[in-house]
């Protein structure tokens, strides 16, 4: 009862932590909260000449198809950026108030995520309009967003917590961001790879499945970009890996939040 | 046995710390080094039971690294004890640093929804307490600025006046009528004893004795992670008195959990206040009454001169702009250097005035029936509260300069007599 009650009354300061990430972020700025939908469409508009100009991607649609890796991308990436150094930067906070802490990372992330919403409702209505497959699938859209959110954080609490008494944990994440990028099918599907590729299958799955974030990702492109239903092994991976990751994050910031206000 | 609301309890508690000789906490180094990092291990807290009643006040003394602030910290519950337990009973507010989470980047209203939200307030309820916290804070249209454009006394009041509204079973403070001027500190103090008829237990950790001697009925002498004393605030404090100056004069020199520890980083900072004062303008308030004129009277007439030993009165011209229910009147005498020599008020001195209606005007007049001021110049300042509310204050609003009766100099009249007697020599004791 004492921790329903304390999380009942932790509600305001999450919204107000979530209002101030989100303000804190453009505070200042003549474009303000536009940035949220410029920055995306500014990575599309690079990956399309490179990939479609350049390298000759066949793919219809090329750009949506990245504004949906993106965004998912966004969503994940960002969050656990966001969530692993934001004890660190509130330790003002934990030093000196008692409440769940557990709040300052979901509302890094939940601040974060608001970015990926903005990109779904930019690419929501391209690919209904654009598509070539059914529309059915998308009912299964908010599902996979949930799961990734679900994913996103668990990994951001676990890693949040760590930063805390690591500290590199935050620049060990910042130097793995571009190589992930590309070992994630954002550009390219694993369906539509070059037979030199295609000819390694292990090699594919252990990047498709070894990959956490991978069968997120190819499970959001099947129901949003492609409109068709999602293969059965993404699906149970998807479930699998978030709730998982949720568990493990909530425990283990419970093991490493006791002594946090030591160590800030 | 259960704790009734706003107790708390602490049963065989203690906690260690570890000074760290050679700080570390990167992966590498965890990873690459190959015994443990070296360090000593110290207890802040040993062995403590503690029962803190609902509606007490408690004041914590203790030197600086004694374990008080820890004491406080657990019983916030920010940090766990390594054994025995921690209980409290209803909601608890720890203002262990004013302003603790004010960003510099917004402006004072979203601070001061933000600030209410991390004591657990919702947006209705800071809503509901806007008008009273403006009016405390009295900081005027800056309120719509960003806080980094505020002087630091400007964030103080700011912040005391969310922190003093939050309105928790058991407050916890810290050292936090340590900042601020004197003028501040009153006005503090004054939200204090208006929290304590509520009913509302507060925990004080203070190495200062003054505010411990006003507002607490209990007092506690931390010493080296032990309750050395518990009993009323005059004992404990004589007691904290000989102990510091048993010790010599390191009551402020912090990081010392004990003697030999002087020279390692400490993991738990000790208080870390940094004295705030200037509070530019000499004027604030809610202005629901007004002092209209305020003067110094002896014998009958206005005055800005005294002689050591004559009568002086404060005389304060009251208009009361809304009714004032419980009003309060404050005086505080400040030397040119402003040192406090004197502040009082009549809730302090335990007299009742009646409330004043819409409208109405009084004269209130502060008798010093003698002036135990020898030579030099004093500033004096003038307050009138409702109910612990500040109406009006006037800082450091009216000069009065003292001229000596005797010879001597200095601020207070000791003026006495010498005597002198022989010692008998031991020749003479022999015979």
């Amino acid at each position: 009862m004492a921790t329903t009650s304390a999380a009942l009354r932790s509600g305001p300061l999450y919204r107000n932590l979530v209002r101030r990430e989100v303000r804190q972020r453009y505070k200042g700025s003549v474009v303000g909260l536009g940035w949220t939908l410029l920055n995306p469409l500014i990575m599309v508009g690079a990956y399309w000449i490179v990939f479609k100009f350049l390298f000759g991607s066949p793919m219809p649609n090329y750009a949506l198809f990245i504004l949906v890796g993106l965004m998912v991308w966004t969503l994940f990436y960002g969050g656990i950026t966001v969530a692993s150094s934001s004890l660190v930067s509130n330790s003002a906070l934990i030093t000196k108030v008692r409440f769940p802490r557990e709040i300052i990372p979901l509302a890094s992330v939940t601040a974060n995520s608001i970015i990926a919403m903005a990109m779904v409702a930019i690419a929501l209505p391209f690919c209904i309009t654009l598509g070539s497959g059914s529309l059915w699938p998308l009912i299964l859209l908010p599902v996979f967003l949930v799961l990734t959110a679900a994913l996103t954080c668990g990994l951001g609490l676990l890693l949040g917590a760590l930063n805390v008494y690591f500290r590199d944990v935050e620049h060990v994440l910042t130097a793995l961001g571009i190589p992930w990028f590309f070992l994630t099918p954002i550009f390219y599907t694993y369906s539509s790879l070059p037979a030199s590729a295609a000819s390694h299958q292990t090699l594919v799955n252990v990047l498709h499945y070894g990959n956490p974030i991978s069968p997120f990702v190819v499970a959001i492109q099947d129901v949003l970009f492609f409109g068709s239903w999602p293969a059965l092994s993404d699906t149970i991976y998807c479930f699998v890996a978030a709730s998982l990751a949720l568990w493990i994050g909530l425990w283990a910031f419970h093991k490493l939040e006791r002594e946090m206000a030591v160590e800030l | 046995m259960a704790l009734a609301r706003g107790g708390a309890r602490l049963t065989g508690v203690s906690r260690r710390f570890r000074v760290l000789h050679d700080k570390s906490s990167t992966l590498k180094e965890v990873l690459v080094r190959r015994q443990r990092a070296t360090y000593t291990e110290l207890w802040a807290l040993r062995d403590v039971d503690l029962e803190i009643e609902p509606g007490q006040s408690i004041g914590i003394v203790g030197r600086n690294g004694s374990g008080k602030s820890t004491l406080l910290k657990l019983l916030a519950g920010i940090i766990p004890p390594h054994e025995g337990t921690v209980e409290t009973c209803g909601t608890v507010a720890s203002m262990l640093e004013l302003g603790s989470g004010f960003h510099p980047d917004f402006t004072g209203l979203e601070n001061v929804y933000m600030n209410g939200a991390i004591y657990g307030l919702g947006e209705k309820e800071v809503r509901a307490r806007l008008d009273e916290i403006l009016a405390f804070a009295g900081i005027g249209d800056f309120i719509d600025m960003p806080v980094r454009t505020y002087s630091s006394g400007m964030q103080m009041r700011l912040a005391f006046a969310v922190a003093s509204h939050v309105d928790p079973d058991i407050l916890l403070l810290d050292e936090v009528l340590a900042v601020g001027d004197e003028a501040f500190q009153a006005k503090c103090l004054e939200k204090m004893y208006a929290y304590r008829r509520r009913g509302g237990t507060i925990v004080f950790v203070s190495h200062d004795p003054g505010p411990v001697e006003q507002m607490c009925d209990r007092a506690i002498l931390v010493s080296d992670g032990i309750i050395l004393a518990d009993d009323v605030p005059s004992k404990v404090l004589a007691m904290y008195h000989r102990q510091l100056a048993d010790r010599g004069s390191d009551a402020d020199t912090g990081h010392q959990f004990s003697d030999t520890s002087d020279e390692h980083p400490v993991v738990d900072a000790p208080d870390d206040d940094a004295p705030v004062n200037e509070a530019e303008d000499r004027e604030w308030g809610n202005r629901r009454a007004l002092i209209t004129k305020a003067e110094i009277v002896s014998e009958g007439v206005t005055r800005d001169r005294v002689t050591s030993g004559d009568p002086v009165a404060v005389r304060l011209h009251v208009q009361a702009v809304d009714t004032i229910v419980n009003p309060i009147f404050g005086v505080q005498f400040h030397s040119i250097d402003r040192t406090l020599a004197y502040e009082t008020h009549s809730g302090l001195d335990g007299v009742g005035f009646p409330a004043i209606p819409m409208g109405g005007s009084v004269i209130v007049d502060f008798c010093v029936p003698s002036i135990p001021v020898h030579t030099g110049q004093l500033k004096v300042s003038l307050g009138v509260s409702d109910d612990g509310i500040l109406c009006h204050h006037l800082e450091q609003w009216l000069d009065l300069t003292v001229f000596a009766a005797s010879a001597g100099n200095g601020l207070v009249d000791m003026s006495g007599g010498w005597t002198m007697s022989a010692v008998p020599s031991p020749s003479e004791m022999g015979a």
